[in-house]
């Protein structure tokens, strides 16, 4: 009891000591505990379902990336059998049309070695109707200063029956 | 050259109030319990908001650091929610009021009073701490919400099996019971002396350091009060949360109790 005296025990004191303890914690537990843990947990929930649906987006995204991945190696693929087949029908048409412009130019040269060929055997034609003309009115008017009408007429003819001969050689 | 005057073990008495002494160290407690119920109040009255200003922000990393370390030494969420207010509210209940301790004017204002034949100072404040009552006050708060709590998950008769068992059954359990029972008891006595102890030798060393060199030399005493204020605050609240934590856990320690969050 003395030991409790000298320590300056008293109950009434250690009552008001509790009492004190007991308003400390129901302040601190009704105006910050409390509200400040509850908000702490909402918190930690949000950002739980926060990376929930980050997580849950990036998967989306990945996914979406595969398909596209996908997607693109197929396009290629068949743009590349596309190209191709574009490749083949273009150089047939190629070949197609070098092959119409060669028989076209064919044509055409045939056709005007034949006019050229027309125009020439008209041209000696020409030239040698123009040529027996000559021939006839030059032997003609020879014939008329050298020979006798007889001798003229039997000449011309023979001339001209040779000439083309002559001509040709 | 004046003597030194070393503050005595009991707490003194201010003025009385019918038969109820107010002591110094009743008034620090109260000024400590009007910090807190004023910081309490302003913190309420700011509003919780999603996006914390500053003053929120400092009551949620302290709120937030405590329930976290009170979490690691306890390992279960829920029982530390259940816990939480006891125990955090001892530890800064406690390291509020023991750095409160060495605030200026704290032993230093007096009033003169007559005792054995002589006029004395007797300091308006004292170190709440520094009273036996405060302690064991806690002291007993913490053992009895231990034994409470303890009952509360395991139930009436299987908490009492720790201590009580019959002899004939199991002789060295039933000593085993009689030696915890001795200790709760122990608890008590250990919880309040080793804070008692340690604050009211803070006190003296202040003391004695300022009448010996009353100009710089008790700056790193002050230092050394606040980091023992943290440390005795924190080691009480740390053993409570132990003491917690092995009440609601059944022999073995395999049955560990989660109902008392609901109980």
């Amino acid at each position: 009891m003395e030991l409790l005296t000298k320590l300056g025990i008293n109950w009434q004191l250690l009552l008001a000591q509790v009492v004190n303890f007991m308003i400390v914690v129901g302040a601190l537990s009704y105006f910050v505990y409390k509200p400040i843990l509850n908000l702490i947990d909402a918190r930690r929930e949000r950002i739980r379902k926060s990376m929930e649906e980050a997580s849950r987006i990036e998967n989306q995204a990945k996914e979406l990336d595969e398909i596209r991945q996908r997607e693109l190696r197929r396009m290629d693929m068949e743009s590349g059998a596309y190209f191709d087949r574009m490749k083949k029908q273009a150089d047939a048409l190629h070949e197609e049309l070098i092959a119409s412009a060669k028989i076209e130019a064919e044509n055409l040269i045939q056709a005007a070695m034949r006019r050229i060929e027309e125009d020439r055997r008209k041209m000696m034609e020409d030239v040698l109707s123009t040529v027996r003309t000559v021939v006839i009115k030059m032997t003609e008017k020879i014939l008329e200063r050298e020979f006798s009408a007889a001798d003229q007429k039997r000449i011309s003819e023979s001339f001209v029956k040779e000439l083309p001969a002559l001509l040709k050689s | 050259m004046s003597s030194i005057e070393t503050p005595p073990l009991a707490s003194e008495t201010i003025f009385h109030l019918g038969s109820f002494e107010i002591r110094n160290t009743l008034i620090m407690a109260w000024l400590a319990v009007g910090v807190i119920f004023v910081i309490a109040w302003f913190a309420r009255r700011t509003r919780y908001r999603e996006i914390p200003g500053r003053f929120q922000t400092l009551l949620e990393m302290i709120v937030e650091g405590l329930f976290d370390f009170f979490s690691t030494v306890i390992g279960d969420r829920k029982q530390t929610r259940t816990f939480f207010p006891l125990i955090a509210t001892i530890f800064l209940f406690l390291m509020l009021a023991n750095w409160m301790g060495i605030f200026p004017g704290v032993g230093s204002i007096t009033i003169p009073e007559a005792a054995e034949g002589r006029i004395i100072n007797v300091p308006i404040f004292r170190s709440m701490n520094a009273d036996v009552n405060m302690t064991l006050a806690i002291a007993l708060i913490s053992v009895v919400s231990t034994q409470l709590f303890g009952i509360a998950a395991l139930g009436v008769m299987p908490y009492a099996n720790k201590f009580f068992v019959a002899p004939w059954r199991d002789p060295i359990g039933s000593f085993v019971g009689i030696l915890e029972l001795i200790a709760e008891l122990a608890k008590v006595i250990s919880f309040s002396f080793r804070l008692f102890g340690n604050i009211f030798a803070g006190e003296v060393l202040l003391v004695v350091i300022s009448f010996l060199m009353p100009y710089l030399a008790p700056i790193p005493f002050l230092g050394l009060e606040l980091f023992v204020g943290f440390i005795q605050a924190l080691v009480f609240s740390m053993l409570t949360a132990v003491f917690l934590k092995m009440a609601v856990t059944g022999h073995g320690g395999h049955e560990s109790i989660h109902n008392v969050a609901h109980a």
